[in-house]
């Protein structure tokens, strides 16, 4: 479909988190420092033996250098390559168990979280702009009437590789006349009192170059950015299209905060609106619309007056405060009782709708994700192992660990034997150190030799629908 | 058989705003080798119904009323009243006894704790002590009511316990972080067993855990139960949890025991409003995609219950004598509803 607008996209992610707990540990192990005794029992008796076989820096040397022995470091691999789309107005589920990765790749998507490698790919707001800063960071050329740049610089800008020169409009070469001609002013008003480097900071600092949409899309393949490469006050500016609902109501929501300081706690920040009573109004506007009426009931509360239900509701609304573009929601009904969850589930699916929303659901039961989801994507150990739209997963699922999860959801029917049915043991192995060969093959009924050789590639099944596992196709007579 | 039989019990919390009834009105009954579901929201009342059974209810909650009657409770009576006897009463006859717990001493209640009615507390993550082995821990339980037991055959029974369960003998030397949430729930569980009691009553066993893992945890459970033959209370607000593992359901709403029976026919056709909401508020895996029903509102302040029926205010079929008076308990098939829907039918 080419309507679909693309918000977000995550290519070839990838975390590591280094193990800590093991620094010390790897330093000071106590074999090295019985290691490091040997070599001092070795200095002693070499001082009193005649035959002195080495000198004394040189039995230091080895007792340090064995003592602070660079040992292997060790990572957990909570994300490891993993690459999906999330388009307009789409709700996206991620499903898996827990220590799966899922909430990680939430996490990096709304870069609470550094990226080890790979990048995060969203829709560039409407209005972008570049500081001569950041031009002159990359060193572009700035000419009279246009930017030109080299392939280099093109690759980092996500230019097209056809464009020679952005040319700039009028408005713009005024503006940086101007601004020549101030720093100039500066750089000689300065010159005596500061370095020469500072006057030339000064000259950059002041010059803003904005450019319009037109430039914009010249500059920007596809219209979008890769956040992973922006500064903090970049990302900022981006919080109002990125957003978060949170796990867990009780803990997500301070307790000192009024319902109507929580909920526009964003606007404030961002200083989107300035006026307190428009920021009232726009409040109770989001708190009926999550289902919290009458709002002057609720818009004073504290968060301990509020039932878990009516505090998911209000984590909700601060969510969708600021209209954003993409929401990330991180087990949003986990800690909700049955009952109440529908209602909060139905809020979020009434609210995305009707915003075009992209909405990324993570869960580790398959059934809620069956509500919400447009598409799914099943995670094993930092690997998406199958990826395609709800009902066809749901309805005939490829890989064996999709099976097994549907197999384990909770059925509230009495003749419904899922204990009996479930083909996999045990639980989900360490990340750190990651099985080889098909991450799943421990655990896996289908699992032969072959299995424990062969990293499975994601193979399209059928239209939209993928699976990585190297029998998939006999495993389903196909 | 019936091992346990709870009589009006009533268990209200002294707060300053009012006292709020958690537990207004309950019985029930459990016989031997039955399990029971106890279901229902968050602040119902199911664990206060479990904490007063085992009277471990604190302040400020009291029981108010009602009977405890436990089958068994003459073991522990006898004992005591021998010991008592022997000492200080010689020549007294001794005050007749009953089998409600509730007129029990605190001494007594120790050794029906643990021994006779066991419970796996909620949240595996925090109910085992993080600076003792596991296996220690299931040690102390042991030695609580077998003070004369060997250090050595304890720990047998530890680790053969631990093996039932399906923890590996070698972890029982582990620390509970050594452990993953499947297996502290297992812990949790052989912890529960190993002065094989006959009530079990386990509160919310799988609900932190993910679903691979919590069909592990049932299925193990399910296969204890038939093997010790134990009674089990499953207190739980997932319905699903209780479908696969318990025979008769009982539905709590606002501290009332709004439904009881037998859990296919209750599956089938829910008789109660709130029983049939519960149920269809369930996302389902299999089928065809349905939406999903939403019950709207939320549970009542129990300080302040409604009048009448306390569903009455999130009722679809609620009608005016819903409010005015209080539905009694109509029996149905293999158990019964308190709801104005059906006693209009009896009438």
């Amino acid at each position: 479909m080419t309507d679909k607008q693309l918000v977000v996209e995550a290519s070839n992610l990838e975390k590591l988190f280094p193990v800590m707990s093991g620094f010390l540990e790897s330093i000071f192990s106590i074999e090295r420092i019985k290691d490091a005794g040997r070599i001092s029992k070795n200095y002693f008796s070499s001082i009193f033996s005649k035959e002195r076989s080495k000198t004394f820096g040189e039995l230091t040397k080895d007792y340090f250098s064995k003592l602070f022995e660079r040992r292997e470091k060790l990572y957990v691999h909570a994300v490891d390559d993993i690459s999906f789309k999330i388009y307009k107005g789409e709700t996206f589920g991620l499903v898996g168990e827990s220590g799966c990765g899922k909430s990680t790749t939430g996490l990096l998507l709304l870069q609470l979280l550094d990226r080890t490698s790979g990048s995060i790919f969203f829709k560039a707001p409407d209005s972008f702009n570049l500081t001569l800063k950041q031009l002159w960071k990359i060193r572009i050329n700035l000419e009279k009437d246009s930017i030109s740049l080299t392939n280099k610089q093109k690759k980092l800008l996500n230019v097209k590789k056809d464009v020679e020169k952005i040319i700039l409009s009028k408005e713009q070469q005024e503006d940086i006349r101007k601004t020549k001609k101030q720093s100039y002013f500066y750089s000689k008003f300065l010159k005596g009192i500061l370095p020469k480097d500072f006057s030339r900071f000064f000259r950059l600092r002041k010059t803003r170059l904005v450019l319009n949409q037109e430039q914009i899309n010249v500059i920007r393949t596809e219209n979008r950015i890769d956040i992973a490469n922006l500064s903090k006050k970049e990302i900022k500016n981006l919080r109002k299209d990125i957003q978060i609902v949170f796990q867990n109501p009780y803990e997500s929501l301070s307790p000192r905060f009024s319902v109507l300081d929580i909920i526009a706690e964003p606007l404030r920040l961002l200083n989107i609106i300035k006026d307190e009573s428009d920021i009232e109004k726009k409040v109770k506007e989001e708190l009926e619309s999550v289902g919290l009426i009458p709002a002057e009931d609720f818009i004073d509360r504290y968060p301990h007056e509020l039932s878990g239900g009516q505090r998911q509701r209000v984590g909700v609304a601060r969510a969708f405060i600021l209209d954003p573009e993409f929401i990330v929601a991180d087990e949003p009904v986990s800690m909700l009782d049955v009952s109440i969850r529908v209602g909060v589930l139905k809020i979020m699916r009434q609210l995305t709708s009707e915003r075009g929303t992209a909405f990324l659901f993570i869960t580790h039961d398959l059934a809620l994700a069956r509500v919400m989801c447009d598409r799914i994507a099943v995670m094993y150990l930092g690997r998406i192992v199958e990826q395609g739209p709800t009902e066809n997963l749901i309805q005939k699922p490829f890989h064996p660990y999709a099976k097994a999860l549907i197999a384990g959801v909770p059925k509230p029917d009495p003749d419904a034997k899922r204990t009996e049915e479930l083909p996999i043991i045990g639980e989900v192995p360490s990340g750190i150190n990651v099985p080889k060969g098909c991450r799943f093959h421990p655990r896996c009924p289908y699992a032969i030799d072959k299995c424990k050789i062969i990293d499975p590639k994601l193979e399209e099944v059928e239209e939209d629908h993928v699976v990585a596992c190297i029998r998939y196709k006999e495993i389903n007579n196909m | 058989m019936t091992l346990l039989e709870v009589k009006n019990l009533k268990t209200y919390f002294h707060t300053k705003t009012g006292s709020v009834k958690a537990v207004d009105n309950v019985s029930f009954k459990l016989g031997k080798g039955e399990v029971l579901g106890l279901a229902g929201e968050s602040g119902c009342g199911k664990t206060t119904t479990c904490l007063s059974i085992m009277q471990m209810v604190d302040f400020p909650g009291e029981i108010m009323e009602g009977q405890i009657l436990y089958e068994n409770a003459f073991d522990v009576i006898n004992e005591n009243e021998r010991s008592l006897r022997e000492r200080i009463f010689k020549n007294k006859k001794h005050k007749e006894r009953t089998t409600n717990l509730l007129e029990f001493s605190e001494s007594e209640m120790r050794r029906i704790r643990g021994n006779h009615i066991s419970m796996v507390f909620q949240g595996a993550m925090n109910a085992l002590n993080p600076v003792h082995r596991v296996g220690n821990q299931i040690l102390e339980v042991l030695k609580i009511h077998e003070p004369e037991i060997e250090k050595e055959e304890g720990w047998e029974k530890v680790i053969d316990i631990l093996e039932t369960v399906g923890i590996d003998s070698a972890r029982a030397r582990d620390y509970p972080h050594q452990l993953s949430g499947g297996m502290k729930q297992r812990a949790l569980i052989a912890m529960a067993l190993v002065n094989n009691p006959d009530i079990v009553i386990a509160d919310e066993p799988v609900t932190a855990l993910d679903v691979i893992v919590q069909s592990q945890v049932l299925k193990a459970t399910k296969e204890l139960q038939s093997k010790f033959d134990l009674s089990m209370i499953m207190i739980t607000h997932d319905l699903s949890v209780i479908a696969e593992v318990c025979e008769t359901l009982a539905i709590m709403y606002a501290g009332k025991l709004v439904e009881y029976g037998d859990l296919r026919t209750l599956f089938k056709e829910p008789f109660h409003p709130y029983t049939q909401a519960l149920i269809d508020a369930f996302p389902s895996i299999t089928g065809p995609k349905k939406d999903l029903y939403d019950i709207g509102g939320s549970p009542p302040d129990l300080r302040k219950p409604p009048s009448g029926c306390r569903f009455h205010p999130r009722c679809p079929k609620a009608m005016p004598i819903c409010s005015k008076k209080e539905p009694s308990n109509t029996p149905m098939k293999n158990g019964y509803v308190a709801c104005w829907l059906y006693e209009e039918d009896e009438k």
